[in-house]
């Protein structure tokens, strides 16, 4: 059930996202090396954290979710982005489970998700 | 106002729970050593547990809990990674979409069910990853202020970060960002060569100094960029993660001539290259980080975590470089140190708690025995209901010469006592001791205890005060943080990389003695040192120190207390299993001891090979 909801938004919400960034030439990270910059070093806009981003990381319910998804991306202007947060918070609430007790720790890859 | 604050880290790997009041660090804990599953990722309750435990505290009273992760943020990651590739990130759409939608996010509503409570705040608290890294490395260092260095695989998006702290404050100035990240590029060698990635990194440094660097060149012509002051990128067309649920791709096989190595198979003079490259890759990358981190900061002290920062014998090179006057390391740099960074850095950020550094120099850190102990009438109480032979020494003289009488007639100790060790290495708490004199205590230990064969020499645990006898060190090492040469006088002469070329098997390389310390020195006549100060661990000082009243030597072997695979013991019934399933003379629960030839022969047990799998 699961996983047709995730390959449902993935074909039809995140591919076309992806073919529009890609027309565009938009890139959400760099991806070459770079002969002429003298530093790959991005300086940070924000250096400390204060009260409020301590208080307001967590999410709580599906609604804050799309809520918190659409603050950050237009806070990056990232306005593609905007037309997903509803299905986004659709797909996350059908996916709320206790965890699964018997998945392992995958040897094949550096767990970064 | 006195505050505590409960700190959780977990879902990626090694998950951990500590409690920090009023900023002194009461206690911290790994899940794996309660759940006895290695690296357990799981929502940590029974190491949160402990910690209210220990902090006599329920979860209501708690001032807040925080989790030391962002979680939208790594979402955005994963979405951003995957629209960026397209198609061919379905697989590892469909994996982050399980784990970070159906888990990871809605980690408020976990701890809120499983606790009953968010704390007096009721609020869920959230630190960025790099974040908590950072404070996990300055505030319980001895420094007042410091430059800071993590270098991880990745949080949200940081894979490196550099800045400074300064009495209650942290600023982290500038950032590398995922794809390129140093901790995945060594991970993808870890693969490559057959090991099990975010565990196996150690082997892959274990192995480096058998090689020869003959892959450095391709290396840095075709995998990284690197700028002078360490910034760097990675060609992200020869790794697999970006759109895999593999570290490496044909792309990089076809590089470095072939598929990954099979972990079952014989490791190849390709391997041993490898892991030398890759090493001295990342060595002069970390060297040039640092460098850089002393200009940008101007601070004359260091501080780092993040898994990276593990590599001791990268760090050992930071030493010897003399960049900064002083280096601190926080113990448990990975993932589980999060949940103590973020338990700081919320005690003295949010609620604005003074950071008292110590006068006498000394770290916060509390020697990382921040697990549970045991008492010593719960031990006998436990040893006794089991009918499990033991005698109890209650006098800490006689106990402690019994324990080094027994390591230098060339027994193997079980060695339990006080708070469990915090962080991935056994430092005297839950740890197997042997005489590093002996040419066969390596093979011994290896076979016998470990069930293993292994290319690494074991870790040598001297007292601080002999340690220049011994080894090239002019620092302190108490975390088993750094790797020194073994004195020049002390060495034998060998030629071992001949004997590898000519295709003589690396397990019977090891082996071969290469300093009046055999058991402890690797083929390049390094050691992996923990020094021992009368502060920390008394009970293990005495223990090395009465050895050396017998010996003349003031340093044992010291591995972890576990079989291969297996997480470190962590109560007495953990250890005497352990005890049991291995060739061990004898174990030593506090104070009252276990001598295996007592034990009656119905309670030895193998069972062990099939509950662990090989590491
Ligand atoms: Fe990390």
């Amino acid at each position: 059930m699961g996983n047709e909801r995730i390959e449902d938004f993935f074909k039809h919400e995140l591919l076309p996202v992806s073919r529009k960034v890609k027309e565009i030439r938009k890139a959400y990270f760099a991806n070459d090396f770079d002969e002429t910059a003298p530093s790959y070093f991005v300086n940070r806009m924000k250096i400390s954290m204060n009260k409020d981003d301590f208080e307001n990381g967590a999410v709580s319910g599906p609604n804050n979710f799309e809520k918190q998804l659409e603050s950050l991306w237009m806070s990056q202007s990232q306005y593609e982005l905007i037309t997903l947060k509803a299905s986004l918070a659709d797909l996350a609430k059908s996916l709320i489970v206790t965890e699964e007790l018997d998945e392992d720790v995958s040897p094949f890859i550096y767990v970064m998700f | 106002m006195s505050k505590t604050v409960l700190g959780i880290s977990a879902f990626y790997h090694d998950s951990a729970a500590a409690i920090v009041r009023d900023g002194e660090i009461v206690a911290a804990a790994q899940e794996e050593r309660f759940t006895r599953r290695k690296h357990d990722p799981r929502f940590p309750k029974n190491a949160i547990n402990y910690c209210l435990e220990e902090a006599f505290i329920e979860p209501s009273e708690l001032d807040t809990i925080v989790f030391y992760d962002h979680p939208l943020l790594t979402w955005d990651r994963v979405l951003k990674s995957c629209i960026s590739i397209g198609e061919r990130s379905k697989e590892q759409f469909t994996k982050a979409c399980a784990s970070v939608l159906g888990i990871k996010i809605w980690v408020q509503d976990l701890v809120r069910e499983s606790l009953g409570s968010l704390g007096k705040l009721d609020k869920l608290l959230v630190t960025e990853h790099h974040m908590a890294h950072a404070a996990s490395a300055f505030y319980p260092s001895p420094f007042e202020s410091a430059a800071i260095l993590t270098l991880d695989g990745v949080g949200e998006w940081a894979t490196t970060t550099v800045g400074m702290g300064e009495g209650r404050e942290i600023q982290l100035l500038q950032e590398i960002d995922y794809p390129h990240s140093l901790g995945l590029f060594y991970s993808a060698f870890t693969y490559y060569c057959g090991f099990k990635v975010n565990s196996g990194e150690y082997k892959l440094m274990g192995l480096a100094p058998y090689g020869e660097p003959t892959y450095y060149d391709l290396i840095r012509k075709n995998l990284i960029d690197v700028k002078t002051d360490g910034s760097y990128r990675l060609n992200t067309e020869y790794f697999g993660y970006l759109h895999s649920l593999r570290m490496t791709n044909e792309r990089f096989e076809t590089l470095f001539g072939g598929p990954p190595r099979n972990s079952e198979s014989r490791i190849t003079l390709r391997e041993i290259n490898l892991a030398a490259s890759v090493q001295k890759v990342t060595e002069e990358v970390v060297v040039l980080l640092v460098r850089h981190a002393r200009k940008k900061t101007g601070c004359d002290k260091l501080v780092m975590a993040g898994g990276v920062a593990l590599n001791c014998v990268a760090n050992g090179k930071i030493c010897r470089e003399n960049i900064f006057d002083d280096i601190w390391i926080q113990p448990a740099a990975g993932d589980a140190g999060g949940a103590l960074g973020a338990a700081l850095l919320v005690s003295h950020n949010y609620f604005g708690i003074p950071r008292c550094v110590r006068d006498d120099g000394r770290d916060s850190q509390k020697g990382s025995y921040l697990g549970p102990r045991f008492q010593p009438q719960e031990i006998s109480a436990f040893l006794e209901r089991n009918s499990y032979p033991y005698e109890r020494v209650i006098s800490l003289e006689n106990r402690t010469r019994i324990i080094a009488q027994a390591i230098a007639e060339g027994k193997i100790v079980g060695f339990f006592s006080g708070r469990m060790e915090f962080g991935p290495r056994a430092l005297g708490a839950r740890s197997i001791l042997g005489d590093p004199r002996r040419k066969e205590t390596q093979s011994v230990m290896n076979l016998k205890i470990k069930h293993r064969e292994s290319f690494r020499p074991f870790a040598p645990s001297v007292l601080l005060e002999d340690c220049s006898e011994y080894f090239e060190l002019d620092s302190e090492s108490p975390y088993m943080l750094i790797v020194a040469p073994v004195r020049e006088e002390r060495r034998l002469p060998t030629d071992l990389r001949q004997a590898l070329r000519n295709g003589v098997d690396i397990l019977n390389v090891v082996n071969e003695p290469r300093s009046d310390l055999p058991a402890v020195t690797h083929v390049d006549y390094s050691a992996r040192i923990q020094t021992v100060n009368p502060y920390d661990h008394p009970d293990y000082y005495r223990v090395i120190r009465a050895f050396k009243d017998i010996s003349g030597y003031g340093v044992v072997v010291n591995t972890s207390f576990n079989v291969r695979g297996e997480p470190i013991v962590c109560s007495p019934s953990d250890a005497y299993r352990c005890f049991m399933r291995t060739e061990m003379d004898l174990l030593v629960l506090e104070d009252c001891l276990v001598w295996k030839r007592m034990q009656p022969e119905s309670h030895h047990d193998s069972t062990w090979q099939t509950e662990f799998e090989l590491d």
